[in-house]
């Protein structure tokens, strides 16, 4: 326990101090200010306004309370015509909670061992501790961290109060509940893998327990209705919701604890809460002495989540991560003959575009441009609008495509790597054969479902050269931001405030094409407001590109 | 012939390098020995131009960033940064092209046999197991030929045959007139022939000095290592490319 306690405090310590050294202190700062701001406005407003309109708040609030009780009026029908309260309700959320979470933490038993730490295999399985003991030590810490996560739902108190009509105690039993149920999944789920590590076999077909389970109580309930030929609704709560079924272990006593404290009856509420933590230890208790030789398999599961992570790190940094699996082997291996000095990257990203694609057509984002197309051209023939050109809803579609594939650093698979900087080219040169392999793998994918939608929606030729020529530009702004933001902010843990950085450029950026296209239709001439906004595009895509080569050698 | 002037290189407050000085000479094989964390890295990643510095980095009197010093600069990296979606073959056919190498194809297949990568030239940058990756690395590393290399820990995950592969290319190229610096911090590794070895700890050289003197001494390279590391001889630097900082901390010392 000393050993749980001291690793528990300092891994919670140690957590948070990285995370405040990280962009994460800047965001606590900003939701705090606008926490307080929002406190302060709440507090305000409303007394300015009632000083100055308090007639028509008084009236505004009638007809809130009025389109309130409708709502309510509806849920009380529902209820009254099965002669149910709202506590049945809450019932049946707890059992659908209780099972879903059970189901979501069973189903992945055999994984188990992934419980523990890659650094567990040489320190704590190599020490004289019982097997159990650091079984149970993980099992703890990951408790500790399930109740530490759902601490924020502390805050959902006062509105659970509010919405059920229930007191402060009975909200806080309903929060219990929450966190013993997630204290039983993970004993449920180490009780069958401990048992399941001291069969012969090794291991558990849990799909077919979960299968076998459900299914009974599928048919038992089918059974039911059909017997009692009740309504569905009436039935599932009648079966589902018994109060005779809350004597069931487990499932029945987390029921009977928020039943009885939304009734009022702390009494009952309280000693179905010990009957359930009494059930936990004595689950505890039962673990801890099945004598179950789980350190081989552990072994084997913490060396699948430390390659996992040394591929996440390895990745962040440009190295090289290894597939679990092969490739196809119909893929083309020896095909790359083209180009030659910064040349290289323009082919290799058209070659490959090439190579990966189905038939060397159908790549994933070809096929999501080409449905695309075809909806945004079935839409135009739905609306019908003399004033709008048919060809802008697919067009204006693989436009946002294109925009949101550009988002990350589309060149990052190629100045990540050293040898781009190595290759004795001009930086610039290197950048921009990336970025116009970038380009041309953008218009292989756009230009057949243009063709395609300008056939559906029978276009004018010239507005979709313009849109084709458009969407390059969207394309070409978006990958040159990308690169700049990737490289002119240097450090590996600063990828979402990257990431957050270059969403506002690219988003700033993209006002004025979006301004481009709606001058194009209150003008009623789309080809100059689309040619003018390609060359907008590539004059700013141009400014970063220049921009991005003095950051690739100086981190 | 490689010059590092004055050297310094901080990451926030971090100084990795503090006014590293040394001369590479022409033919030479330098080695750049040091404990983890004593700017070895740093020093070799100036070198070839990732990183921003103060000081000067020259490469036979031009700077090291310039696309001319670039061809005959070469780089093994520590960790292999291949990609994904080239083969062996292909990436080695890529950096050809990019390096504008001609009748390359023969070197390619000397490469790949020294290396035992020839049953796996068909194989992705991400199907290759680690050790495989490494030796890809060196293979693309080599191949553009380059007069001066610098190779940041290249043994690393290196299998035997692999080791002594890379041994004797070293040595070769080393016959061949080309300039070698080798970055490592197992001293047992380097017992290929060496001229000058750079003794590195918390970002300073502590020691600069040839072979011969070190025999003429009668210690070994070992001796050296834990004497400039752990305590100081005042004698192991010599005096044509010691760094004049690391001599009087030396003496401090």
């Amino acid at each position: 326990m000393r050993l749980f306690i001291y690793y528990a405090f300092h891994t919670v310590i140690n957590t948070l101090k990285k995370l405040l050294k990280t962009w994460v202190a800047f965001f606590i700062v900003i939701i705090l200010a606008c926490s307080l701001l929002g406190m302060i406005v709440s507090r305000i407003v409303p007394l300015v306004v009632k000083s100055v309109t308090g007639e028509e708040t008084a009236i505004e609030e009638t007809v809130e309370e009025n389109i309130n009780e409708h709502h309510v009026s509806k849920l009380d029908q529902f209820l009254q015509e099965r002669n149910l309260t709202e506590y049945d309700v809450v019932d049946m959320v707890v059992i659908v909670a209780f099972l879903f979470f059970v189901t979501i933490v069973l189903a992945t038993v055999n994984k188990g061992g992934e419980l523990f730490k890659p650094a567990d295999v040489p320190l704590l399985f190599a020490s004289p501790m019982k097997p159990q003991s650091v079984l149970m030590f993980r099992l703890l810490n990951s408790l500790g961290m399930n109740i530490l996560v759902g601490f924020y739902m502390t805050f959902q108190i006062p509105n659970l109060v509010r919405s059920l009509h229930i007191s402060v105690w009975s909200a806080f039993i309903i929060l219990l509940a929450y966190v013993l149920t997630m204290l039983f999944s993970t004993l449920v789920q180490m009780a069958f893998y401990t048992f399941s590590r001291s069969s012969k076999s090794g291991k558990i077909n849990i799909a077919a327990i979960l299968i076998g389970f459900y299914s009974v109580i599928g048919i038992a309930f089918i059974l039911y209705t059909t017997i009692t030929k009740q309504e569905i609704w009436t039935a599932a709560f009648k079966f589902f919701g018994n109060k005779h079924t809350l004597w069931i272990p487990f499932i029945g006593w987390i029921r009977a604890m928020v039943y009885y404290s939304m009734m009022g009856d702390m009494t009952k509420a309280l000693i179905f809460t010990a009957l359930f933590i009494a059930a936990c230890i004595l689950t505890i208790v039962l673990i801890w002495n099945v004598k179950a030789d789980f350190y081989e398999d552990a072994m084997f599961a913490t060396e699948r989540v430390a390659a996992k992570m040394e591929n996440t790190q390895k990745a962040s940094k440009g190295g090289t991560v290894t597939r679990e699996k092969d490739r196809g082997a119909n893929i083309e291996r020896d095909g790359f003959h083209f180009g030659t000095g910064a040349g290289v990257f323009f082919y290799k990203s058209v070659y490959n575009r090439l190579r990966f694609a189905r038939f060397k057509l159908f790549s994933v984002t070809f096929i999501l441009n080409l449905l695309v197309a075809i909806g945004g051209s079935w839409l135009s023939g739905k609306i019908k609008n003399p004033l709008i050109d048919p060809f802008l809803f697919p067009a204006a579609a693989i436009a946002l495509v294109a925009f949101y594939r550009t988002l990350g650093n589309p060149l990052e698979e190629d100045t990540s790597r050293e040898f781009f900087i190595l290759i004795p080219e001009s930086p610039l040169k290197k950048i921009w054969a990336s970025i116009l392999g970038c380009l041309a793998v953008c218009a292989i994918d756009m230009s057949i479902p243009l063709i395609a939608a300008a056939v559906i929606t029978k276009s004018n030729p010239l507005t979709v050269i313009g849109w084709f020529v458009f969407i390059l530009s969207v394309s070409l702004f978006g990958t040159t931001v990308g690169a700049f933001v990737s490289l002119s902010i240097p450090g590996d843990h600063a990828q979402t405030l990257k990431t957050m950085i270059q969403i506002m450029f690219v988003y700033f950026g993209a006002i004025p094409s979006m301004g481009f296209v709606i001058a194009g239709l209150v003008l009623k001439n789309m080809g100059i407001m689309l040619i003018a906004g390609a060359a907008f595009n590539a004059i700013a895509g141009g400014f970063f590109s220049l921009l991005s080569p003095h950051f690739l050698t100086n981190k | 012939m490689l010059e590092v002037k004055n050297v310094t290189k901080k990451y926030g407050k971090n100084l990795a390098c503090n006014d590293v000085s040394f001369t590479l000479d022409s033919g030479s094989l330098t080695v750049l020995l040091g404990p983890n964390g004593a700017g070895k890295s740093t020093i070799m990643k100036s070198i070839i131009g990732f990183l921003k510095y103060s000081g000067s980095i020259s490469v036979n009197g031009i700077p090291n960033k310039s696309s001319e010093a670039r061809k005959v600069l070469g780089y093994i990296p520590e960790m292999p940064s291949l990609y994904s979606t080239l083969t062996v073959a292909e990436h080695m056919e890529f950096i050809a092209r990019a390096y504008k190498l001609t009748n390359y194809k023969e070197r390619i297949d000397m490469l790949l046999k020294r290396f035992e990568l020839d049953d796996k030239r068909k194989k992705f940058g991400d199907e290759l197991s680690k050790g495989m990756q490494q030796k890809l690395n060196l293979c693309l590393g080599l191949l553009p030929d380059p007069d001066i290399i610098l190779l940041d820990e290249p043994l690393l995950g290196l299998d035997p045959h692999a080791i002594k592969e890379l041994k004797n290319m070293i040595e070769e190229m080393r016959q061949a007139g080309k300039t070698l610096l080798i970055s490592t911090h197992i001293i047992d590794s380097v017992d290929m022939l060496w001229d000058r070895t750079v003794i590195m700890q918390n970002g300073q050289v502590k020691a600069n000095v040839t072979k011969s003197e070190i025999d003429g001494m009668g210690k070994t390279l070992e001796d050296l290592f834990f004497e400039v590391t752990e305590g100081i001889n005042k004698e192991a630097v010599s005096d044509d490319n010691q760094n004049e900082e690391s001599k009087d901390e030396n003496k401090e010392a």
